[in-house]
């Protein structure tokens, strides 16, 4: 789960495949959360993440998809995009400081999906993956981006830490 | 067996158009960080400058500001513990019984570690620090016991605190 940053809302990810939120300025927020529907019925979501600047919220699920939502427009039409690519669970999502990038990994298990993809959020088509992140010999464990927006820091379970030049991205 | 050719030039044409399609995006570049014993732990300091990774007794600084910060590393002494809340205090425990902080808003932050807790000589080996979100607290626990000790910030004057 996670709350946004205006501690508006708060989101969960379920295994029934649905995503809610529960609006906290609500009197009672707990008794109608906003159901999203989207990913797979009954395969579940496992990462539920609001970007910093609360525009989007980005879920993650057993389905093998990622999706963005926009939160201007959730409350009337709860839409989302589909980001797909990995073959596996997918069971990390990282979203960069300034908004802007989204990482997600999948599962290891029963897979070899150890790549890790890099989405841009603000991009005009969000779903066309920006860079694939290969060469990995491990699942990713921790995903961290410099401040400057250069720089993503990737851990795997094989001990390796490699360093991924953000500028080297085509525009 | 003809059927079976074809069966099985459809199935490569279909893994390969898998594979095509999961190359899509760009190839980035990237440096690999490989200090021989691995990394099982890393934390960003202050201003997103010092990448701190550590493995066991193996710590380790890599400078993100420079052209190429996989080039070198410095070493500081004790495993990693946590940064402070305000991201400029590195803490790593030694096994010389002596818990230090860093200073990563230094140039060089290896140049001092100042000790701020020593153990005493019955403690278990610390396995976790902890520092509270107030800066207040530094818990440490090893053994069956916890030890929280006021954590004073070194070089008061010199920054936030």
């Amino acid at each position: 789960m996670d709350f946004s940053s205006d501690s508006r809302w708060l989101v969960t990810g379920g295994d029934d495949g649905l995503t809610r939120l529960y609006d906290l300025k609500a009197t009672d927020p707990g008794s109608k959360p906003l159901v999203l529907g989207g990913h797979t019925k009954g395969e579940s979501v496992g990462e539920v993440r609001f970007t910093p600047n609360g525009r989007w919220l980005v879920t993650g699920g057993r389905d093998q998809t990622a999706r963005r939502w926009d939160l201007r427009t959730i409350e009337d039409s709860p839409r989302s995009e589909v980001l797909r690519g990995h073959t596996s669970w997918v069971e990390f999502l990282a979203v960069s400081p300034n908004s802007r990038w989204l990482v997600t990994a999948a599962s290891a298990f029963g897979d070899f999906d150890r790549a890790v993809r890099l989405w841009d959020l603000e991009a005009v088509d969000p779903t066309a993956v920006r860079a694939v992140l290969g060469g990995h010999g491990g699942s990713l464990q921790d995903a961290i981006f410099s401040p400057d927006g250069r720089w993503l820091v990737s851990r795997t379970s094989d001990k390796i830490v490699r360093l991924w030049d953000l500028k080297a991205t085509k525009k | 067996m003809h059927k079976c050719a074809t069966y099985y030039s459809v199935v490569l044409c279909l893994l390969l158009g898998a594979t095509a399609s999961l190359r899509a995006g760009d190839e980035l570049p990237s440096k690999v960080l490989k200090p021989s014993g691995g990394v099982e732990s890393i934390s960003l300091g202050a201003d997103g400058r010092w990448l701190v990774t550590g493995c066991k007794e193996d710590t380790r600084l890599w400078d993100l500001k420079a052209d190429d910060p996989s080039a070198k590393s410095i070493v500081v002494r004790g495993s990693a513990g946590p940064v402070s809340p305000d991201d400029r205090w590195l803490m790593t425990a030694g096994n010389d019984r002596t818990i230090r902080l860093w200073d990563l808003k230094a140039d060089d932050p290896s140049a001092e570690g100042r000790e701020v807790a020593r153990y005493e000589a019955d403690w278990e080996p610390v396995r976790g620090v902890a520092i509270s979100p107030n800066n207040r607290w530094l818990v440490t626990v090893g053994g069956d016991r916890a030890h929280g000790l006021q954590f004073r910030q070194p070089l008061a004057g010199h920054g936030r605190g």
